[in-house]
């Protein structure tokens, strides 16, 4: 019989906030999440919190480039 | 004019009016020397072996099966574009085509089954209209980046057969979208993380992906194998993370053991 133990590292925004990338990335591959289970070879310094009121803006910024992008495919 | 046109003997029909086409008769082999045909109407039960026959743009195509050979790679761009289409569409696997565009804007039958070797799917099925369920049969290793945009837009709930992402980098969420949040339950996505440099992966506009349906019995059953059974282990390989995005439903499925697996392979779970 095999056991295998998997420990998992879970991040949970804090009330109000929202789980996003430390790193420099484009608002199309930005990620925004209330809960992140990191990979093993992941670390919570790749991650940080940002206000819901900034996810909002990201998000609004995103649908503003997808409807361009919509607009492009469309021509 | 039409010319070198070889039916088999007793095939009733054909005739053309201007671009279009009428009354084929069933399972006859169609070798048209005119590379080009623009908004042509098609009707039959197979419109077999078109060696040569592009039906860019067409507006009617009522052919139960197209098998289609191209010589060319642009012979198949917008194929069906803003048209209908009926079809089995089996194209060639012998030499890796662009479909880009193709049957977007049609109206397909609920069930449409395509295969071939595509180099190109950009806008595949964009605004495709009816199309619930999608078999597949692709060889998409020599796919590129920014080429899958589209393909499995909102009104496909399950896909029979599954895609590989091997050859594409970083995967948004619009690539396989094309922006519109998708209905999709059912699909089976092969090889996630095998590309060293795939760093995110975004499925997040999958709402329902995993959850089984009448159409989509198995779509729990594809979320677990997409993202244990064949994905790549990435930290075996000793490769950097990669950042999994799933919608909130979706993520709502997974147990911990299977989050467990998951990340276990070098993923993150967002």
């Amino acid at each position: 019989m095999i056991t295998k133990n998997f420990t998992v590292r879970v991040l949970e925004a804090s009330e109000g906030y929202v789980l996003t990338q430390v790193e420099d990335v484009d608002v199309m591959n930005r990620v925004l999440s209330d809960r992140v289970f990191l990979g093993v070879n992941d670390s919570e310094d790749n991650w940080k919190e940002i206000t819901a009121a900034k996810a909002a803006e990201i998000e609004k910024e995103r649908l503003e480039k997808e409807d361009e992008l919509k607009r492009e495919l469309l021509k | 004019m039409i010319t070198n046109i070889n039916f088999p003997e007793g095939t009733k029909v054909t005739y053309q009016v201007g671009s279009r086409w009428d009354q084929f008769s069933s399972d006859i082999s169609i070798d048209i020397p005119s590379p080009n045909v623009y908004g042509g109407a098609y009707t039959g039960s197979q419109l077999g072996s078109a060696r040569e026959l592009n039906i860019t743009h067409s507006s009617y195509c009522y052919f139960s099966r197209c098998i289609y050979k191209p010589t060319k790679t642009e012979d198949s761009y917008n194929m069906f574009y803003n048209g209908r289409c009926y079809y089995d569409l089996i194209f060639d696997k012998e030499t890796a085509i662009t479909v880009q565009g193709i049957c977007s804007g049609a109206t397909t039958k609920g069930v449409l089954r395509m295969s071939g070797n595509f180099s190109n799917m950009q806008d595949a099925l964009y605004s495709a209209n009816k199309t619930r369920v999608l078999y597949l049969d692709v060889d998409t290793s020599t796919l590129v980046s920014a080429r899958f945009r589209s393909l499995l837009n909102y009104t496909i709930v399950a896909v029979f057969g599954g895609i590989s992402v091997k050859s594409l980098t970083n995967i948004p969420y619009s690539e396989l979208t094309g922006y519109s949040r998708s209905k999709i339950r059912q699909i089976t996505v092969l090889d996630i993380g095998y590309n060293t440099s795939q760093t995110s992966v975004n499925f997040s506009y999958w709402d329902w992906w995993g959850y089984n349906h009448t159409v989509a019995p198995n779509a729990r059953q594809s979320l677990i194998d997409s993202l244990i059974t064949h994905s790549f282990d990435r930290a075996a390989a000793g490769y950097s993370n990669c950042t999994i995005t799933l919608s909130a439903k979706t993520k709502a499925l997974l147990t911990e053991e299977e989050i467990a697996q998951i990340t276990s392979k070098g993923f993150t779970i967002a």
